[in-house]
């Protein structure tokens, strides 16, 4: 006890300053919450400077801000929970214009391809073939 | 990576969504003051912790700290983009009316004190604010808030120092 009063009357404001919202907030050990309350009672200075920012944080207390809903709507539930029971589903949800580019550009190469053979079967079946008759 | 079921992936959905929404909700609210906003936020930060978390998926202070977090960066995103939007479209005045459309809402009822508190708290930058939300609103101890910041606990402490006492000088000087 005598070496935490030989302590506090070489502590200067300076040093308490800085600790004056933990100690509010009551983030500071018992040594230094003690060593704060003694230093308080004997500084006019350090009083104000606790009580401007007691206000402060009074004041933002105060705005509770307009009560946030509580509750995430029953649509974007849903939404998060079809993303989460169905990720393959939920990739083609979200990439629906890409997939959709894809599948056409597939199906135009694919009646291209079909197009294409169809026709070169029709040439292979008409080619003509060099008949050689024997009038003799 | 643990494989649930169907069922099982319900419930952890169900239990994961309760628990924390509201926290959620109130956090990003208080972030970027617009409700509808917030909810987008919140929607797309429970979307990338159900896409990416490969831990047990149970309530968890480890799962906190990872929401707040994906939840504050969102959040910033989500304020960047909005003011690219209004920059482009050249309208500063559209974007001070969905900032303060939580204070405009409220302000019957409230004193002239925690409205100046507000709109001073609404000018800090996202990472002063993100402190003094936990601190003064969530009620976290600097511990929680460092394990969601990945600051350290002295240095939580002298920021938040730092920031009321900013506000607590303006606030007597009657800015805003």
């Amino acid at each position: 006890m005598a070496k935490l009063s030989q302590k506090q009357s070489i502590i200067k404001c300076s040093d308490i300053e800085p600790h004056l919202f933990d100690f509010l907030q009551h983030e500071l050990g018992s040594a230094q919450t003690t060593i704060i309350t003694e230093h308080l009672k004997k500084c006019e200075d350090c009083k104000k400077s606790l009580a401007e920012l007691q206000s402060s944080l009074k004041a933002l207390e105060d705005f509770g801000v307009a009560q946030p809903p509580k509750h995430l709507t029953d649509n974007r539930r849903k939404r998060i929970k079809f993303a989460y029971m169905h990720p393959f589903l939920n990739f083609c949800y979200i990439h629906h214009k890409i997939i959709s580019i894809i599948i056409v550009i597939i199906t135009l190469a694919t009646v291209l391809f079909l197009i294409k053979n169809a026709s070169l079967d029709k040439k292979r079946n008409f080619k003509e073939y060099p008949v050689q008759l024997n009038l003799r | 990576m643990k494989h649930y079921s169907r069922r099982e992936k319900e419930k952890a959905f169900e239990v994961i969504v309760s628990q924390y929404e509201a926290q959620l909700l109130r956090y990003v609210s208080r972030m970027i003051f617009n409700f509808d906003l917030a909810e987008d936020v919140v929607q797309e930060t429970f979307l990338k912790l159900f896409k990416n978390w490969k831990d047990e998926l149970a309530p968890s202070p480890q799962i906190l700290s990872w929401l707040y977090r994906v939840a504050h960066n969102k959040a910033i995103d989500m304020i960047r983009k909005e003011n690219r939007r209004i920059n482009h479209q050249n309208n500063k005045a559209e974007w001070d009316k969905i900032d303060l459309e939580i204070l405009h809402k409220e302000k019957s009822g409230i004193s002239e004190n925690a409205l100046a508190a507000a709109e001073i708290l609404n000018s800090l930058t996202p990472d002063e604010k993100q402190l003094v939300i936990l601190k003064v609103y969530e009620k976290k101890t600097y511990k929680e808030i460092s394990e969601i910041t990945n600051l350290t606990t002295g240095n939580v402490g002298f920021k938040l120092h730092h920031i009321m006492k900013k506000m607590a000088k303006r606030l007597n000087k009657g800015e805003k």
